[in-house]
């Protein structure tokens, strides 16, 4: 078969006419949508907000693995060795290390309907589905839980502003990745048993999958404590 | 012959327009979960939580920096190393529920009521409000809230188990915080307080006190988990 000029052409011109199409739909989009003009300074503070809070991270982050590390040299010298342990077992129980271990893997999507419809919040995934998984997998033993990025602590939200949902204040995005390590059966069994079992009967795009290793991060935001006081008597 | 070369430039012409097409719905969908598509109260309350958490943070940080600092101290080294180590020892037993707490913070109590309509579910949008708010250390009719805690339904209607026990009415769940920023996050306009409240006119009371003492729970046990050292 000849490629003839005219082949290129109608190409040529079909192509155009998707690109002007779909760019004009784009300028449709924002136009129909004058919030987002509006709510412009609203946006930039919290992506300038977002940027400050994860350096605030980082460097939380490289502090506590600094003293971990003076933990570790200093108190062989002075006999501090049943402190650091003890402290040593809280960090790790705290969520602030990595860990690894055998659990569930649940991811959660929102439906296809949801960007037809006239009610698409019948069809997105909210955050107390995953406020209810995460209870779920507590209920069944999880010894760690993270969502997508996020480990789960004792003090962690979850909650949703507009239709985006946030863990430990921070935006996630669809797919949700829920991950739990624990008995994988037990896991298994409890969560279809709950929320994900809801889910799934209402048509949701959910997957669970028992695994032999998952890894769970670190937890990397802050443990604040300036009204809790610990009473004497608990101590040493 | 002209027949065919024609229906093939117009394959490849509806094909390019096809994937054109799809990739512009990618892009609308991408929208629908960005930023500028969000309402105003929505995006102000984004702003709010990213600021306090923001204050939190600065807070961790500057902890973290006095730790060091003892802890790179030459001078009367043995007694810094104790200290900060006692800290650490400390925050770290909060942070697990593991040590009786006392401090300012509210106290939101159900009262046993006729509507018959709280359940195990607004114990867990409660308690996740008050960590939204600020909390930094719950109770729920006595028990300790940590990572390992579940609420779940009983088998009666309407009954609520905690970690497996039933809990009875009033239901009573007391936060140590600041008391008016506590008190203020978790009442806002439909929120869960509000809904309970003018929805489903649950006669709930917040009272912010001076002082709340909380129990410790028992530290978690790990048969699972595996330290994993970089």
């Amino acid at each position: 078969m000849k490629l003839e000029n005219w082949h290129l052409s109608i190409t040529l011109v079909c192509l155009l006419f998707g690109l002007l199409f779909t760019s004009n739909l784009k300028t449709q989009l924002q136009e129909v949508n004058p919030t987002a003009a509006r709510n412009k300074t609203l946006v930039d503070f919290i992506k300038t907000q977002e940027n400050k809070n994860q350096e605030l991270e980082t460097e939380i982050t490289a502090s506590r693995k600094k003293i971990e590390e003076y933990h570790a040299t200093k108190s062989g010298e002075n006999g501090l060795a049943p402190l650091k342990k003890n402290i040593e077992e809280l960090t790790f129980a705290a969520g602030l290390t990595k860990v690894t271990g055998p659990g569930i893997v649940i991811t959660l999507d929102d439906q296809e309907k949801a960007r037809t419809s006239k009610e698409p919040e019948m069809y997105l995934i909210h955050f107390s589905s995953i406020l209810y998984i995460v209870n779920d997998l507590r209920a069944a033993g999880a010894e760690a839980i993270s969502v997508n990025n996020d480990r789960v602590v004792s003090t962690t939200d979850i909650r949703c502003a507009g239709n985006i949902i946030l863990v430990n204040t921070h935006r996630l995005a669809p797919p949700y990745r829920i991950q739990a390590i624990g008995d994988p059966d037990k896991l298994e069994a409890v969560a279809q048993s709950g929320e994900y079992g809801f889910l799934e009967l209402g048509n949701f795009p959910v997957t669970l999958e028992k695994k032999d290793e998952i890894l769970i991060p670190a937890y990397k935001g802050s443990y604040t404590f300036n009204y809790a006081v610990p009473l004497k008597e608990g101590e040493k | 012959m002209f027949k065919k070369k024609w229906q093939l430039s117009l394959t490849v012409a509806f094909a390019s327009l096809g994937l054109l097409l799809s990739l512009q719905f990618s892009t609308h969908k991408a929208l629908e979960k960005d930023l500028n598509s969000q309402n105003s109260e929505a995006l102000a309350a984004m702003a709010r939580n990213l600021t306090s958490k923001y204050y939190q943070l600065i807070r961790e940080v500057w902890d973290l920096r006095t730790q060091l600092k003892l802890l790179e101290q030459t001078a009367d080294q043995n007694k810094s190393v104790l200290e900060a180590m006692t800290r650490e020892q400390q925050k770290l037993s909060i942070a697990i529920g593991s040590n009786t707490v006392e401090g300012p913070g509210i106290t939101v109590t159900i009262p046993e009521n006729d509507i018959n309509y709280f359940g195990y579910q607004d114990v867990i949008d409660i308690v996740n409000e008050l960590w939204n708010a600020g909390a930094e250390a719950i109770s729920v009719n006595g028990i300790r809230i940590t990572q390992n805690t579940f609420v779940t339904p009983g088998e009666e209607y309407s009954a609520i188990l905690i970690n497996g026990h039933k809990v009875f009415y009033p239901y009573v769940v007391k936060a140590i915080g600041e008391p008016a920023a506590l008190d203020k996050g978790i009442s806002i306009p439909s929120g869960i307080i509000d809904n309970l409240r003018v929805v489903y006119k649950i006669p709930l009371v917040i009272e912010q006190s001076e002082k709340i003492t909380l129990p410790p729970a028992l530290p978690p046990k790990f048969e699972y988990s595996k330290l994993v050292t970089e």
